[in-house]
C-alpha cells in the first residue's frame, strides 16, 4: 500500500467516524432534550482529517509519488466533483419538487448543504482512490518490488 | 491559438456578457419594478449557454500533432481551477445567506436550483480563465 492509498483509507475511517460521532450527539440532543449547541463539540473534531499529511509524511530519498499516482490523483478528484455536482443537483431538484416552488428552507440548510457537500467530496476522493489502485493491484508499486 | 483556447476565449465572453446584460437588465427593472419581477433579468445569463456551442463551431486543428503532454497538463489544471472555483462559488452561494439573514431566517426554494447553475457557469468560467493563462504564460512557445 503507497502513500496515497494510507491516506485514502486514513480519510475514509476518519470521516466515517466523524459522521457517526455528530449522528449520536444529534440523536442524544434530540432524545434527551440537551443543549443544541453540544453539537459544535464533535464537529471540531473534523480538524483530524488534514492531519493526513502528519501521519504519512513524505520521506526523503524515497519514490512515494509518481506519474501513475498523480494520475489516480486526478481521476479521483474529477469522480468526486462530479459526484459532489450531481448529489447537488439532485438535493436541490429534489426539495423543489417535494417543497414547491412558493416555500421556502431555512437559512442553515444550506450551511448544512454545503458542510455534507464538503464531507462527501472528500469521502467520494477516498473511495475512488481505493478502488482506482484496486482495478490496477496487478502493477506493483515501487515499494512492493523492492520486496520482492 | 489552438482549438482549445478558442473554445476558452468563446465561453468567457459570451459568460461574461450574459453576466454583464444580466446586472443591466435586473439593476433597470428594480428601478421600475422592484423585485421580485426585476429577476427576470436574470434571463440574460442564458446567453452564457451560447459559449456551449463553441465545440461545434471551431473545427479539429490541422496537423498531425494537436494534442501533447503540455495541453493534457494546461487541461488538468483547468480542471482543477474549475472544480476549484465552482466550489468556492457554492460555498459562498450557501454561506452569504447564513450570516446575511441570520439563522432563523428562511429563504425561497427557487434559489437552490439558480445555486448550481451558478455552479455550473462558474465551473466552465474558471475552466476557461485557466486555459487561457495556462497557455498565456507559455507566451509564443503556446502554438
Amino acid at each position: 500500500m503507497n502513500r496515497l492509498q494510507k491516506i485514502a483509507w486514513y480519510q475514509l475511517v476518519v470521516l466515517t467516524l466523524w459522521v457517526a460521532v455528530i449522528a449520536a450527539v444529534a440523536a442524544a440532543i434530540y432524545y434527551k432534550d440537551l443543549n443544541p449547541e453540544l453539537l459544535v463539540l464533535p464537529l471540531l473534531f473534523g480538524v483530524f482529517i488534514h492531519f493526513d499529511r502528519v501521519f504519512f509524511p513524505l520521506r526523503p530519498g524515497k519514490i512515494e509519488y509518481d506519474e501513475r499516482d498523480a494520475a489516480i490523483k486526478q481521476k479521483a478528484i474529477n469522480i468526486a466533483y462530479g459526484i459532489f455536482y450531481y448529489a447537488f443537483v439532485f438535493g436541490s431538484l429534489i426539495a423543489y419538487l417535494m417543497l414547491g416552488p412558493m416555500n421556502s428552507v431555512p437559512t442553515g440548510v444550506f450551511v448544512i448543504m454545503i458542510l455534507g457537500g464538503a464531507v462527501l467530496l472528500r469521502f467520494a476522493w477516498s473511495i475512488a482512490v481505493i478502488i482506482l489502485y484496486g482495478i490496477n493491484s496487478k502493477q506493483k508499486s515501487d515499494s512492493d518490488l523492492i520486496k520482492v | 491559438m489552438n482549438r482549445m483556447q478558442k473554445i476558452a476565449w468563446s465561453f468567457v465572453i459570451s459568460t461574461a456578457l450574459g453576466f454583464v446584460c444580466s446586472v443591466i437588465a435586473v439593476a433597470i427593472l428594480y428601478f421600475k419594478v422592484g423585485f421580485p419581477r426585476a429577476s427576470a433579468g436574470l434571463a440574460f445569463l442564458a446567453i452564457a449557454g451560447l459559449g456551449g456551442l463553441s465545440p461545434l463551431i471551431f473545427r479539429e486543428d490541422k496537423g498531425k500533432v494537436t494534442f501533447d503532454e503540455r495541453d493534457a497538463f494546461i487541461k488538468k489544471n483547468a480542471a482543477l481551477a474549475g472544480f476549484a472555483g465552482a466550489f468556492l462559488f457554492t460555498c459562498f452561494a450557501c454561506m452569504i445567506p447564513f450570516f446575511v439573514l441570520g439563522t432563523k431566517a428562511s429563504i425561497s426554494v427557487r434559489w437552490l436550483p439558480q445555486i448550481w447553475i451558478g455552479t455550473f457557469v462558474t465551473q466552465f468560467f474558471f475552466y476557461s480563465v485557466a486555459i487561457l493563462v495556462g497557455y498565456g504564460r507559455g507566451g509564443k512557445e503556446n502554438e
